[in-house]
């Protein structure tokens, strides 16, 4: 009987020990300064330049905070559905996910609010310090802190200044459609215009000089899979003054309303000024043809552009002027004499933890490690190798980025100006989807496939309305009234 | 161990295997095939042959079957063709055979989202170098994949351009595994070259032919990465084939239901082609064991 009651003591201490020892598994445990020492973090992200500053860190995180970061790549493509499927069976495969902030509404029930975290340690990550329409447009979710973003992205436009500054181009605009050049364009109007008188055949002249090659008003990067932003940039602004993505009391969508149809009519227009083949053109056709070729007088893009101001090619002329590039907020719309301008926030990349990951508290601190307003931070920011564009008002008013780049400060003042009336992308379960018939039935229209616009947009609506029948009309209209908040 | 016994052993590690990576996938997608499944809706429930209707009822089921139809059509002619026009010219002269033919393998070896980007520069429309040089002989730009009508033949070019090898190299290998005898009585019979290639060779290299053919007909209805790159079924839906159609619908939009019943529908056809070729191909050889 005494052996019998020393072996359940003992028994009974071991198992103690083991529940105690695994209990402590996730708290920090300080030993030498580094508080979690042994734990491995696993991070998905997108592969390339989105991951170097991830490796940059790896061995500084294994320093001071003792994790083991494994970090996971994947093609843009890919991430959707390599996080998803493993999000949804729960798998814990990966700690923090790097995704696209509109896809958050399939996300959602499987992301851990940061909320808890934020008030513990009195906001150390700075979600004060990230701007408000990123804040809006990528974070938060229903009222809750779901991500920190990694990559401000948000879409300007770029125009020639050296072309729209010429005397002679002036002059004879104003002689043509009587008013003056806008530098730069405010409405959608003002740049079917600008992209008419601009486009010219080579021989021709402009700005006073012999085209050598043909010079085009305007492009859009228009191949299938992305070219529903181009679309987005217009649908928003000439829906104003209240633009929305559906009626938030029915979830009737207003994708092809009179105003949703002209504004595809508006992009039909201007591909009349396009350079040929813009059908096929991704980021790299454009950013090439603008920046590098001198062909194109007006464009919109992400902010690439504008941190590498001072690549713009020449003017495709003889004896070039000075090439300038113009930076502005995305053209806009007016409704009984009042302008509305929007600046689409790009539903970029963000991160957050996992609810299946088993150490969210060191995932937590990676995360901090990272995104916190830090030297190391701007330092992200700051190499156009990275692909993490400025989000915060820290690297916005960097003096250093200024002191290290002459010339940046206009490109990060037109931002951030451009910023104050930003919109957010489409963010509720199924967004990806919902965007992507956008994209196709606009793609199938532009190629020809659909008669009219009109038509076109009632397709899209139709496929909105299915969608919303698919996901519950109810749930989505709760989801999409999160998506403001 | 009885006879049975050995027999059960050797043949049961086969079947258990066969049975794990081959029947019971089969069934499990025959299964989400009549089930509302979706990963991102947590039940799913059962939807009869909706998702098979759903998917007849889909125009762009049909006009990606038509892009499918043409690319089998036409890559397999065009293939077989140009294949078999170079291996007889490695036949011919044999000593070329040793430099040309692995220059010739060359394009199998490049990764198709490679072939797919590099696609992407050379038929680019201002400067690309195909259009380069149709304009210093005079011919106009053309708009290759930016335009709705030969997105499908810029695909379909690189895609030749892609497998025409892989037909030569089985092709030659066939050709030159053929017997010698026939080719010495129909010279001692006076037949030309001509005659001999259509009279020998051909009807001796129709099992090759046939299983060429299976093999490729089985390639382009999976044809994917190229397209991905290329066009992503653009513009508009010119260029989607059935195998980007079922990913969209499986892959993007997670209606994994209607992607494993189009998959079913598809693997239909594609069965009874198959199946054809198959019975074509031992047609062919009872008739040589006739003979």
């Amino acid at each position: 009987m005494r052996k019998f009651v020393v072996l359940v003591f003992l028994v009974t201490l071991i198992a103690g020990g083991i529940v105690f020892a695994g209990g402590q598994g996730e708290k920090a445990k300080p030993s030498g300064g580094k508080p979690f020492e042994g734990v491995t973090v696993s991070v998905i992200v997108h592969a390339g330049h989105h991951a170097a500053p991830w490796y940059d860190e790896k061995e500084n995180i294994k320093n001071k905070l003792g994790i083991t970061l494994d970090i996971i790549e994947s093609t843009p493509e890919q991430l959707y559905s390599k996080e998803l499927l493993e999000l949804t069976q729960r798998t814990g495969a990966y700690d923090i996910v790097q995704y696209n902030s509109a896809w958050i509404g399939d996300y959602a029930p499987y992301i851990l609010p940061l909320d808890n975290y934020v008030k513990k340690d009195n906001d150390a990550i700075g979600f004060n310090d990230i701007l408000p329409a990123f804040n809006k447009a990528q974070n938060l979710w229903g009222g809750k802190k779901m991500s920190i973003t990694l990559d401000g992205d948000t879409f300007l436009f770029y125009y020639r200044e050296d072309l729209f500054r010429n005397k002679a181009e002036k002059l004879a605009f104003k002689a043509k459609y009587g008013y003056e050049l806008p530098d730069p364009p405010e409405t959608w109007q003002q740049v079917v215009d600008l992209a008419k008188f601009f486009t010219r055949k080579k021989g021709e002249k402009l700005a006073g000089r012999t085209l050598t090659k043909n010079f085009y008003g305007y492009a859009d990067q228009a191949k299938r899979g992305r070219v529903y932003y181009w679309y987005l940039f217009r649908y928003v602004p000439f829906s104003a003054p209240n633009p929305q993505y559906f009626d938030p009391a029915t979830m009737k969508p207003l994708i092809n309303s009179t105003k949703a149809v002209a504004a595809l009519d508006n992009m039909k227009e201007l591909l009349k000024y396009s350079p040929p083949g813009v059908l096929s053109w991704e980021w790299d056709e454009l950013y090439n043809a603008a920046m590098k070729g001198g062909t194109v007088g007006m464009w919109i893009h992400w902010t690439d552009e504008g941190r590498g101001f001072n690549t713009l090619a020449p003017l495709s002329v003889e004896n070039p002027p000075k090439p300038i590039l113009g930076i502005a907020g995305t053209p806009g719309v007016k409704v009984n004499g009042k302008l509305y301008k929007y600046t689409i926030v790009d539903s970029a990349w963000v991160a957050s933890i996992t609810k299946a990951s088993k150490h969210p508290d060191a995932a937590y601190a990676v995360l901090k490690f990272m995104f916190a307003p830090s030297e190391r931070h701007l330092k992200f920011i700051m190499n156009p190798d990275y692909g993490w564009d400025p989000s915060r008002y820290s690297t916005f008013n960097s003096k250093e980025w200024r002191k290290d780049v002459p010339g940046i400060g206009n490109y990060l003042a037109k931002e951030l100006e451009a910023l104050k009336e930003g919109y957010p992308m489409l963010k509720i379960p199924g967004a990806f989807e919902y965007d992507d018939v956008l994209d196709m039935d606009v793609s199938k229209y532009l190629a020809g496939e659909f008669k009219t616009s009109q038509e076109a947009l009632d397709s899209v609506a139709k496929k909105w309305n299915e969608l919303n029948k698919k996901f519950g009309v109810d749930k989505q209209k709760a989801y999409y009234a999160k998506m403001w908040k | 161990m009885t006879k049975k016994g050995v027999i059960l052993f050797l043949v049961l590690p086969t079947v258990v295997i066969l049975a794990a990576i081959v029947i019971f996938p089969m069934i499990y997608s025959i299964v989400v095939s009549f089930m509302n499944y979706d990963l991102r809706i947590p039940k799913h429930s059962f939807a009869g042959f909706n998702n098979f209707t759903g998917i007849l009822k889909d125009s762009m089921f049909y006009s990606s079957a038509i892009v499918t139809g043409i690319m089998l059509f036409v890559e397999l002619v065009v293939e077989l063709l140009l294949g078999l026009f170079i291996a007889m010219i490695l036949v011919e002269i044999p000593f070329s055979r040793k430099i040309y033919q692995p220059i010739l393998l060359i394009p199998m070896m490049v990764m198709p989202v490679v072939v797919g980007y590099v696609g992407r520069l050379i038929f680019a429309v201002r400067s690309g170098p195909i259009n380069y040089f149709l304009n210093m002989i005079g011919v106009n730009s053309l708009l290759w994949h930016a335009s709705p009508h030969l997105a499908l033949v810029t695909i379909m070019i690189l895609r030749i351009w892609r497998w025409t090898p892989f037909v030569m190299a089985t092709l030659l290998a066939g050709i030159l595994s053929l017997p010698i005898e026939p080719y010495e009585s129909v010279k001692v019979d006076g037949a030309n070259k001509w005659q001999t290639f259509i009279y020998i060779t051909l009807p001796m290299l129709k099992p090759i032919i046939t299983l060429v053919v299976i093999m490729r007909a089985l390639e382009i209805m999976q044809a994917f990465d190229i397209i991905y790159v290329l066009t992503m079924g653009g513009p508009g839906i010119s260029s989607m084939p059935l195998s980007l159609f079922t990913y969209l619908k499986g892959f993007r939009y997670w209606n994994i239901g209607q992607a494993a019943a189009a998959a079913w529908l598809i693997m239909i056809p594609l069965s009874i082609l198959v199946t054809f070729f198959v019975k074509l191909m031992e047609k062919g050889e009872e008739i040589e064991e006739q003979k």
